[in-house]
């Protein structure tokens, strides 16, 4: 079905994984224009996309069609990624082929490995996946629906290579099945959030890589910063170097890009990733996301402090800190919480609450805090942090 | 069904959270943000409890004043 319209400017919404990619390495080999849909978009969302790019053909809902448009598309080579859309029409990055090969050039030294492929198969990350596996010869496995089904795949088809989001790492970490090894991995790469230093200890205790690196990248900005040191933030050193690759600023705490792989409409232009910062000595960390504020009464809460907190905590494995709507003051902090089972199962609300207001303001002290078994993470590995 | 009781005792609830207590001349009169050491963080908290325990939100068509222990109680009275 997609094999007619190779070479064709095509939309594509993958009915698997396993068909994204197939497509990806179609279109990367033909040197076409292939734009990705994710799973969640409506057939008339897509459509409407369609018409505006110019793109006539569509793989959407299990069925290929046509469409009459009179545009043409904006380039005729390369991939489309959409963000994800969750208010209005997606926005779409289109990234050249070229810049998406050189930025997967770092796998070479990963020759003929297995590859799991944790992200939706149409996420950026998804795709730097797929090109750097080919690229070096690789073979792709996609995750299974099931977190334990997933862990006996990576024993049972030797996967040496695992790139994930720290909360797809820490899921899969605590669903490990007590019986089975944990096999060593030649690379571990996390990416798509911020990670902390006790997950990339995590990582490195369990999976013991040969390599540890942490990627920051985005659909906008392509990738940007790697960071294999195994330790958390980045080094100073990677904003005040002039450097003829990835340029970095920081304006209001914010961090700006400028790269020559981010998407082509927005070549040689500064991008606000909208990503908090702060620096501490010579490293500098994310702290959350710029869009992501609570207001409560009129203070801002960014959850992701709240969340390291949180999880700083003996008994905590893992938190999501979210808004919930309040008559009184527009907003409160409510928090989800994952146990470390085996530490303390007498542990309360109450405790992790008073454990918080030792060190945060009233403001952000989460007035909900709900014991869960897992927490929810969406297509693209990342916490969910809308209830 | 007079929801003063309830009330009382979540406001009694969510001070307790935070280390302080109800005082002891507590009524259906007495004024929750001057007569107790409850904050506008603790009130709010207190009625996002209230849903929960009547599965009511008074508030859902916009903010409806209230004071008094009474006032309060009297939003989530059947209409």
């Amino acid at each position: 079905m997609i094999a007619n319209a190779l070479c064709h400017p095509l939309i594509l919404q993958p009915t698997s994984a396993s068909q994204a990619i197939d497509a990806i390495l179609q279109y990367q080999r033909t040197q076409g224009l292939l734009i990705l849909a994710h799973p969640w978009l409506r057939k008339e969302v897509i459509e409407t996309c369609a018409q505006n790019l110019g793109i006539q053909q569509i793989f959407s809902d299990g069925t290929f069609r046509e469409i009459a448009t009179t545009k043409t598309p904006p380039i005729d080579s390369g991939i489309g990624i959409f963000s994800s859309g969750s208010t209005g029409l997606p926005k779409l990055s289109l990234h050249q082929w070229k810049s998406l090969q050189e930025a997967a050039s770092f796998a070479t030294e990963l020759e003929s490995k297995h590859w799991l492929l944790t992200y939706g198969a149409t996420t950026f990350a998804a795709l730097q996946v797929i090109l750097s596996a080919n690229l070096s010869s690789g073979k792709i496995f996609p995750i299974l629906p099931n977190m334990e089904e997933t862990c006996l795949l990576i024993v049972e088809q030797k996967i040496d290579v695992i790139s994930a989001t720290p909360s797809f790492w820490k899921k899969l970490i605590s669903t490990w099945p007590q019986d089975l090894p944990f096999p060593q991995l030649a690379q571990a790469t996390s990416g798509g959030e911020a990670v902390d230093q006790k997950t990339l200890d995590l990582i490195s205790s369990k999976f013991n890589p040969e390599q540890l690196t942490h990627i920051y990248a985005s659909s906008e900005a392509g990738s940007c910063i790697v960071v294999s040191d195994r330790k958390a933030g980045f080094p100073s050193s990677k904003i005040s170097r002039s450097n003829k690759d990835v340029e970095l600023k920081i304006i209001e705490n914010e961090l700006w890009v400028r790269s020559p792989r981010q998407r082509t409409e927005e070549q040689g232009n500064w991008y606000n990733t909208r990503d908090l910062v702060k620096q501490e000595g010579s490293r500098i960390f994310f702290v959350g996301r710029a869009d992501g504020l609570i207001n409560v009464g009129g203070n801002k809460v960014m959850p992701e402090e709240v969340e390291d907190l949180l999880i700083s905590h003996p008994c905590v494995h893992e938190a999501v800190v979210y808004s919930i709507k309040n008559p009184i003051v527009g907003n409160l902090v409510a928090a989800q919480v994952v146990l470390e089972s085996s530490i303390d199962p007498d542990i309360t609300e109450q405790n992790l609450k008073d454990f918080l207001s030792q060190r945060l303001e009233s403001f952000k002290i989460p007035r909900k805090i709900l014991f869960v078994n897992t927490i929810e993470i969406s297509p693209s590995g990342k916490k969910k942090r809308q209830f | 069904m007079n929801h003063s009781a309830l009330v009382t005792e979540i406001i009694s609830k969510v001070l307790h959270s935070s280390g302080k207590s109800l005082p002891s001349n507590i009524s259906e009169s007495t004024n929750i943000l001057k007569e107790t050491e409850l904050d506008s963080l603790g009130l709010a908290e207190v009625v996002m409890l209230l849903e929960a325990k009547t599965n009511k939100d008074p508030f859902a068509n916009g903010f409806i004043n209230f004071q008094t222990i009474g006032e309060l109680a009297a939003l989530y009275n059947d209409r």
